[in-house]
């Protein structure tokens, strides 16, 4: 359906470019996401806007459009799979970008690199994705060491609590991310717990995170109606301490699920909308007048994977020289609504800073 | 039509290296999950029973032989085979489990169970890396590419056409076996089996232990697909697939939950060019099919017909098992509640006689040939068999015994055929493994055929051969009747029990039946009889022994016991209807 | 002692949802015998029904709720016209209704997710905060769990009081006899299932305003029921409520001492060996 909508557009726009006496063939790119959970289809949003400004601006290769093929991989390995092969060996791409799931990235690998194809992977978190020893994977979204370095910096140095509760998802991103705070703040650590991610009341966790009286609470949940149920119970029992989400997960979600008991909670993030830049500006705008809100950081980053390696293919010149490409992803500093960025030798982004954020009237905003 | 299904397998086998990359994976996705469908129906299509954990074994294969990969770096193919261990001996618990749970029960458990699985699998991180997963490598063999000039993939989904090809030979050998043919008897009817000796809870525990074996099997062929253990490998989702594809595809033959799993695994993948809608459009195709075709997909198919039987070249005798001894029943009382159905009760079934047990409504009489089978225990008193005491024993080793009853409500397999039947009566004659069901080699042959020899000649003398190979179902009533004592023969019984053989039968049938009977006790059978009609009973029954209200009220010879007072009484003394006296039947 | 209290009094609350959902379900196993894999999604329904009523048309949270069940009750209908009453009868019906019902649960989600996509969707019942000594819960909690009690009340009274409610018994302890003795019998099973859809529906409503509404809610709650039905022995009204509120219970207090993904994998292991010792759960019996 979406590869039908983006044809249409493609084929309206070269049509009307009447210098262009015939119709180019689209360049190709794969796109995989859990497309029907929230995060895929932010992410998946990013990326169409991504395909949609290269192509309003000409496209690339000498006028050629870039044609998205979106699949779901539903969270699930074998459909990522699925996709991925039916991508690299159907329908000839040579490019599979997208993904959140550090499992479905797993699974999809050997499967990119078996065809000899490349893989920019926006949110995969796990630090092992970008450790297969394929050369040609890269990874947009931050680590959570990355992570940790920074917000565990901004902790000690700037909130200094007492003690310290951490709530966590059950799964690998939220084991790591406790691990990661054990060691920071080792004894100041009163009180931890982990919650299924399936989990929909919590009442009784907000009640033993009150009783051990830590006054930062630190939290670890990708799903809104998860940090939201979290803070807005702690509300319920009339607990207020300092309340933060670990980085990577505070957006306009949140105040929008947990209402009032959103209010104060703080982060840190790769991106905010209010970066004060052309690319930011124009993309902020553009999303909002597509979507109807603002974009958070899903959003950039299924942004960069199109914009990135259409970007690239353009200055390499070639499609199918897809080590050509790989070299010049590495070895270029990008521009991106989050500001500048580039890869390390592994295929990892870096980026110059992350934001500080917390939720204001209703809004995340930059907290300094 | 014998041929089609190993040709369709040999095609496919040809056929794979050929397929694009893309469809080798839908194909290899679609083996694997039939290997799955097709154990979750070995409990689900032979015993009837619904688990709604099958991704509990499943996962179990997939971390065992990962882990093992992991974590010893042993050959991942080598692996595999190995990580069905685990698989069978969780089904084998599950299995002595499924003799207490039934039913919806039974499918929570198994529920519970592989939620369990998956909670260790999550947070044993030490062991498992819980959520963060375990990432094997492809387990590529480069030496075997080379040598055959195959890719990965190729040689991938060839290994899992050959595993399926192989799982559904173990299958449908052993369905076809005496063990298969225990299942279907202890899923139709329980009480049947286990009167003519079938041990439940082995037969229940093979069954699981093999699902749970293949479905291990299956999840250690999944991990090169994904590559990456995770605890989603025991989620429901994956449970769910595996139930709804054996039924989906059909119960009732081995190809249907293979026909299941291939439309899970394809079907969905195919709709992608419907990418946001294809799992609501194979939800409605789900629900039109079941709708239209409630069999399942294989019904679709022209089935194959049952085999008919031949006469069998060498005919054997109907003969009881030598048994020296006698019956002893020795102060025998058993109460419900506060009902003294049997109180303190005895007598003796002698060698080669016919016993008959006669007396009004509600006199104890089935409660007694129960108890005498130990389809019942005693509140007091003992069943001896020479020195072996039977009232201790459960009632398919009574049956071992020799000693074997009939039901007073006829109690055969309806949708077997008459022969079929017969058959799962022989369970006895001939001790039987499953690795022997499966080998089939000659010696099996022999005994199966010692089997079907003794079927034939139960057919016969109950005078069913004419029906065969007709369903149990489309008997008439009377017939029936008489395939219950086939059933029960075919055991070579030493003691005969039957509940109410003549009970419905019309004079005619009634007058075959006793000729039929005296002339087991002329081939050495002891019988004990329980029936209403009395001339029948006075004519045929060596001795009698009359109960009234659970007591005994007279023993002795027909003549004898006729002109004992106390049973004039008892059955013409307050009424002229005897059927009608003590109603309060136990 | 007063973080116990606070425990109970959450997990009082935890459990009556856990109730409420599991009463639809085993209500519809006690007298169609048959397993609705699709009872999830009901619930998920009426919690997305009542979202949307109070959010879109600006109704009052109260007529949202009925909104809801007399809606979802209507889709339980059309279920039942469509996957559960011609495919009960049949042989075999029992097992075939797990598939229609599931792919009829599968067809609600993703029409759902079509229509409305992914984000999660926050409602507010009542507010305000109600405290009992030290014990403090919210008023939304507080009405959730009185009109837990008043619907169960009501039920009770419906089986024992009304026409319906003696042929409904009837029907589950013997079709047969029931047929025998002049009851229409499949009209009382399809008002059963439609009354177990408005349930459910109502329970989604009590419910959404403590959880937050997605279209996936109602998956992991099914089984959650599954699990509450079948330890208080399938069909069993009030098995389902007291094994609800015990769940929720033993949860709650669980996790003053044990992590949540440790003290799960204890409840399950307690639920497993529970079934061993009563192998036809723990309130063995018909619908009374």
């Amino acid at each position: 359906m979406k590869t039908y909508k983006k044809l249409v557009a493609g084929a309206l726009l070269a049509s009307a470019l009447v210098s262009q006496a015939v119709a180019q063939e689209a360049v190709k790119l794969g796109v995989i996401f859990p497309t029907r959970t929230i995060i895929g289809e932010q992410a998946g949003h990013g990326a169409e806007l991504a395909a949609k400004q290269i192509n309003d601006a000409g496209g690339i290769l000498d006028g050629r459009m870039v044609e998205l093929i979106v699949y779901d991989s539903n969270f699930s390995a074998v459909d990522g799979v699925s996709a991925a092969q039916r991508l690299l060996t159907q329908d000839g791409v040579k490019y599979i970008l997208g993904e959140i799931s550090s499992t479905v990235a797993f699974a999809v690998i050997p499967v990119v690199e078996s065809e000899e194809a490349l893989a920019m992977l926006a949110m995969p978190k796990h630090p092992d994705v970008t450790n297969s020893g394929y050369e040609n994977v890269f990874r947009l979204n931050s680590t959570s060491q990355i992570d940790a370095a920074s917000f565990g910096k901004y902790l000690t140095e700037t909130v200094k609590p007492e003690k310290v509760a951490v709530l966590v998802q059950n799964d690998d991103i939220g084991l790591t991310s406790l691990e990661q705070m054990k060691q920071l703040f080792g004894e100041k650590v009163v009180f931890s717990d982990i919650f299924d991610v399936k989990q929909a009341d919590f009442s009784a966790l907000a009640t033993n995170v009150r009783a051990s009286g830590a006054d930062l609470v630190c939290v670890t949940a990708a799903n809104p109606e998860q940090s939201g149920g979290v803070f807005r119970s702690m509300a319920d029992v009339g607990y207020s301490p300092k309340r933060c989400l670990l980085p990577g997960y505070l957006n306009n979600d949140l105040p929008d699920v947990a209402g009032a008991a959103a209010e104060g909670v703080f982060s840190q993030d790769v991106y905010i909308d209010t970066i004060d830049s052309e690319l930011n500006n124009t993309f902020v705008k553009e999303y909002l007048a597509a979507q109807g809100k603002v974009p958070g950081k899903p959003e950039v980053l299924g942004f960069e994977t199109v914009w990135i390696v259409a970007k690239a293919i353009d200055a390499a010149g070639s499609y199918d020289d897809v080590s050509k490409v790989a070299k010049v992803i590495r070895d270029t500093q990008w521009e991106s609504p989050r500001g500048k960025l580039r890869f390390n030798e592994i295929g990892q982004a870096l980026t110059e800073k992350l934001y500080n954020t917390v939720v204001k009237d209703g809004r995340v905003v930059r907290a300094d | 039509m014998k041929f089609v299904i190993p040709a369709v397998f040999v095609a496919a086998l040809v056929a794979a290296p050929f397929l694009p990359t893309y469809y080798q994976g839908l194909a290899i996705y679609a083996c694997i999950l039939a290997i799955f469908a097709t154990s979750a129906n070995i409990s689900l299509g032979q015993l009837g029973l619904i688990s709604f954990g099958h991704a509990a074994f499943f996962g179990l294969g997939a971390y065992a032989a990962g882990l093992l990969n992991f974590y010893t770096g042993m050959n991942y193919w080598l692996a595999v085979p190995l990580a069905i261990l685990p698989g069978v001996a969780l089904g084998a618990l599950v299995g002595l489990a499924s003799l207490r749970l039934s039913g919806a029960y039974f499918a929570i458990a198994t529920l519970v169970t592989s939620e369990i699985l998956r909670l260790v699998a999550l947070n044993w991180v030490s062991f498992t890396r819980g959520p963060m997963g375990v990432v094997v490598h492809r387990p590529r063999e480069k030496w075997l590419e080379a040598l055959t000039g195959r890719d990965f993939g190729d040689l991938y989904l060839m290994l899992c056409i050959l595993v399926l090809a192989l799982v559904l030979f173990v299958v449908s050998r052993v369905n076809r076996s005496l063990i298969g043919r225990a299942w279907v008897a202890l899923r139709d009817q329980p009480k049947l089996a286990e009167s003519v000796g079938i041990w439940p809870l082995r037969y229940k525990v093979i069954a699981i232990a093999m699902s749970g074996g293949i479905a291990a099997l299956a999840g250690g062929l999944f991990v090169p697909r994904v590559l990456v253990l995770s605890p989603d490998l025991f989620s429901g989702t994956l449970s769910a697939t595996a139930l709804l594809a054996a039924i989906l595809g059909g119960r009732g033959a081995v190809m249907g939950p293979v026909l299941g799993g291939i439309v899970f695994a394809v079907a969905p993948e195919l709709l992608r060019v419907v990418d946001e809608y294809r799992l609501a459009i194979f939800a409605l195709l789900l629900l039109v099919v079941v709708r239209v075709r409630p069999d399942g997909l294989i019904s679709l198919f022209p089935r194959r017909k049952t085999v008919h039987v031949r006469p069998p070249s060498a005919l054997v005798e109907i003969t009881p098992r030598q048994l020296p001894a006698t019956l002893s029943i020795e102060h025998l009382s058993r109460h419900f509640g506060g009902l003294k159905a049997v109180e303190d009760v005895s007598f003796e079934v002698r060698r080669g006689e016919i016993l008959g047990l006669i007396g009004p409504n509600g006199a104890g009489k089935t409660t007694c040939l129960s108890l005498i089978s130990a389809f019942l225990s005693p509140n007091s008193g003992v069943v001896r068999l020479g020195q072996l005491t039977l009232s201790t024993l459960s009632s398919h080793q009574a049956a071992q015994q020799g000693v074997v009853r009939t039901f007073q409500h006829t109690t055969v397999c309806m949708d077997l055929s008459v022969y079929e039947n017969v058959l799962i009566g022989t369970h006895l004659l001939l001790p039987e493994t499953t690795a022997a069901a499966v080998l089939r080699l000659p010696a099996y042959q022999q005994r199966e055929c010692k089997r079907q020899a003794l079927a034939w000649a139960a057919i016969c003398f109950v005078g069913l051969e004419e029906r065969a190979n007709e369903l149990a179902g489309s008997l008439a009533y009377g017939e029936q009747r008489m395939l219950s004592i086939a059933v029960a023969l075919a055991t070579r019984p030493g003691f005969l029990l039957l509940d109410e053989p003549a009970a419905g039968l019309n004079h005619t049938e009634a007058l075959v039946l006793a000729r039929l009977l005296t002339g087991l006790r002329e081939k050495g059978f002891t019988i004990a009889i329980v029936d209403h009609n009395l001339r029948m009973m006075m004519k045929l029954c060596d001795r009698i022994v009359v109960l009234h209200h659970g007591r005994m009220l007279a023993e002795g010879d027909p003549v004898t016991v006729r002109n004992t007072p106390a049973v004039i009484e008892a059955y013409l003394g307050t009424s002229d209807e005897p059927e009608k006296q003590g109603a309060t039947d136990a | 002692m007063e973080l116990l209290l606070q425990q109970i009094a959450n997990g009082l609350s935890l459990g009556m949802a856990y109730a409420l959902v599991a009463l639809g379900l085993t209500l519809v196993f006690g007298v169609l015998h048959v397993v609705n894999f699709a009872h999830g999604e009901f619930y998920m329904l009426g919690a997305l029904v009542t979202v949307l009523v109070v959010k879109s048309l600006g109704l009052p949270y109260i007529v949202a709720l009925l909104i809801a069940i007399v809606l979802v009750s209507a889709v339980a209908w059309v279920m039942d016209i469509v996957a559960v009453s011609p495919v009960a009868r049949k042989p075999g019906g029992d097992q075939i209704v797990l598939v229609s019902t599931y792919a009829a649960g599968l067809i609600i989600v993703e029409t759902v997710l079509a229509a409305i996509g992914p984000t999660p969707i926050a409602v507010s019942g009542f507010s305000g905060i109600v405290h009992f000594g030290s014990v403090v819960l919210t008023m939304h909690r507080v009405f959730m769990f009185a009109a837990g009690i008043v619907m169960i009340c009501g039920l009770y009274m419906l089986f024992t009081r009304t026409n319906f409610g003696r042929s409904l018994r009837a029907v589950a302890q013997s079709d047969y006899a029931a047929k025998v003795v002049g009851i229409d019998v499949e009209r009382i099973k399809t008002l059963t299932f439609v009354l177990a859809g408005g349930i459910a529906g109502l329970a989604g409503g009590l419910i959404a305003p403590i959880i937050t509404f997605n279209a996936t809610m109602g998956l992991h709650a099914g089984i959650h029921a599954f699990v509450v039905v079948v330890i208080g022995s399938m069909g069993s009204i009030p098995g389902a409520v007291v094994c609800g509120l015990s769940l929720g219970m033993i949860e709650s207090v669980l996790s003053i001492f044990l992590g949540q993904h440790v003290a799960a994998t204890l409840i399950y292991s307690l639920l497993l060996v529970t079934l061993f010792v009563r192998p036809q759960g723990l309130f063995q019996g018909a619908l009374r």
